[in-house]
């Protein structure tokens, strides 16, 4: 195990002694003191890379052709478009036009809203109550809390005539017909009601007698 | 005297000064084209690489957004529009080969091998430079990676950190390429030098 850690280790820092070189080679770091001819290994290694080197250096720069630069040039001469400020202006106009355009449409559009949201209501109630004020209202059985709203109900309504002149909420039909919706809700609410109750005695026990009989008549 | 790139730069950027722009392209014209011509080995696409790759640098340095922000790192930032400019054409051209006609299938072989042969002949090949022939042919044999390293190194004269930056790497990766990229030249100049020998 430790022979193997040594081996990595060692071939870690072979490894990075010939990275090394490579920098060295290139000018990159400067010599830490380590020189590479005293190490046979690396010896021979150095004498590789400088001898490539060497060769590499003595080819020739190559240039392209001068024409091509010429061509290049030429294009960096060409003026910057002459109406990119004015472009980028309009751009800003542009949209500064369209968020004031969006934003007057939504005001018109929640104005539009408004309006028909009020009035929309007036209308259909103006219509129910013109089809019911004429009709006698059923007799209805008052129990329960449902007093306490007939009582509510001012009765010098029951006597206006034009019901376009009253207010159409307050109206007696309307009143009526929410009075008879309760009613409804209520009948169909009774048989989730609680029985009365029972006095303990009065349950079976299962032993053959009713009740529960206390501890001090038992016989054992 | 000699102003620093970004000088240069911002000379070309506030006043419009296209020699100082020229001074540039001058002043880089060595590393980037000789980068370009390792990458593509064909001097016309080099010449056009080169081209494409200061249109892309105008167009780059026009644009308000994308415009050269890297202070200090020119040469880097330009080899990165060039690597760009060379891996789109070594792309197509991968493509176009891909697409094999049926008179090609038949006769066995591509439009790029019925293309005429222009490359010098053997003797004045050893006429010219015969090392350089040949350490040129051993570069062009070595795998992409290490080439690539091999030419932003030695053409671009990039540092070892810029290249890790530029290809996407660390810096040790990039060492180790270049490590292997000088050894295996040297393999194949050597087999090289060998074989006409035993001839």
């Amino acid at each position: 195990m430790s022979k193997r850690l040594l081996r990595r280790e060692t071939s870690d820092t072979m490894e990075d002694k010939r990275l090394y070189l490579i920098r060295l080679l290139y000018g990159e770091v400067l010599p830490d003191g380590m020189a590479p001819e005293t190490d046979s290994e690396l010896a021979a290694e150095w004498q590789a890379v400088q001898e490539v080197k060497r060769w590499l250096d003595a080819q020739p720069r190559r240039r392209p052709d001068p024409a091509i630069i010429d061509r290049i040039v030429a294009a960096a001469a060409r003026p910057l478009p002459a109406d990119r400020p004015a472009r980028r202006l309009a751009w800003r106009r542009w949209r500064w036009g369209m968020a004031v355009g969006a934003l007057t449409l939504l005001l018109m559009l929640g104005g539009l809203w408004h309006r028909f949201r009020t009035e929309r209501p007036l209308v259909r109630m103006g219509m129910v109550v013109a089809e019911q004020v004429p009709t006698t209202p059923d007799p209805v059985e008052i129990t329960g809390w449902l007093p306490v709203i007939a009582r509510s109900t001012p009765t010098s309504l029951e006597l206006t005539p034009a019901p376009a002149l009253v207010l159409r909420w307050d109206d007696r039909a309307a009143v009526q017909q929410v009075y008879r919706q309760l009613q409804l809700l209520e009948a169909r609410s009774t048989s989730d009601t609680w029985e009365p109750a029972l006095p303990l005695e009065a349950w079976p026990t299962g032993n053959g007698r009713r009740g529960f009989v206390p501890a001090s008549r038992r016989d054992y | 005297m000699h102003p620093p790139d970004d000088q240069l730069v911002a000379a070309y950027l506030e006043r419009g000064d296209t020699q100082a722009f020229r001074r540039l392209v001058e002043r880089h014209q060595e590393r980037i084209y000789g980068y370009l011509l390792g990458m593509v080995r064909d001097p016309e696409v080099a010449n056009d690489l080169f081209q494409e790759t200061f249109l892309r640098v105008l167009a780059a340095l026009r644009q308000e957004r994308a415009s050269y922000t890297q202070q200090g790192r020119w040469l880097a930032w330009v080899m990165r529009i060039a690597r760009n400019a060379a891996l789109d054409y070594l792309r197509s051209r991968r493509r176009w080969q891909d697409v094999v006609t049926p008179d090609e299938e038949a006769e066995g072989t591509t439009f790029w091998e019925r293309l005429p042969d222009e490359t010098p002949g053997a003797d004045e090949m050893l006429e010219q430079a015969e090392l350089q022939v040949q350490l040129a042919a051993c570069i062009e044999r070595l795998p992409p990676e290490q080439r690539e390293v091999l030419l932003l190194r030695q053409e671009a004269e990039l540092t070892f950190r810029e290249i890790a930056e530029l290809t996407g790497v660390s810096i040790n990766t990039a060492l180790g390429r270049m490590r292997y990229a000088l050894l295996n030249l040297r393999k194949m100049m050597l087999s090289a030098q060998k074989q006409p020998a035993s001839e």
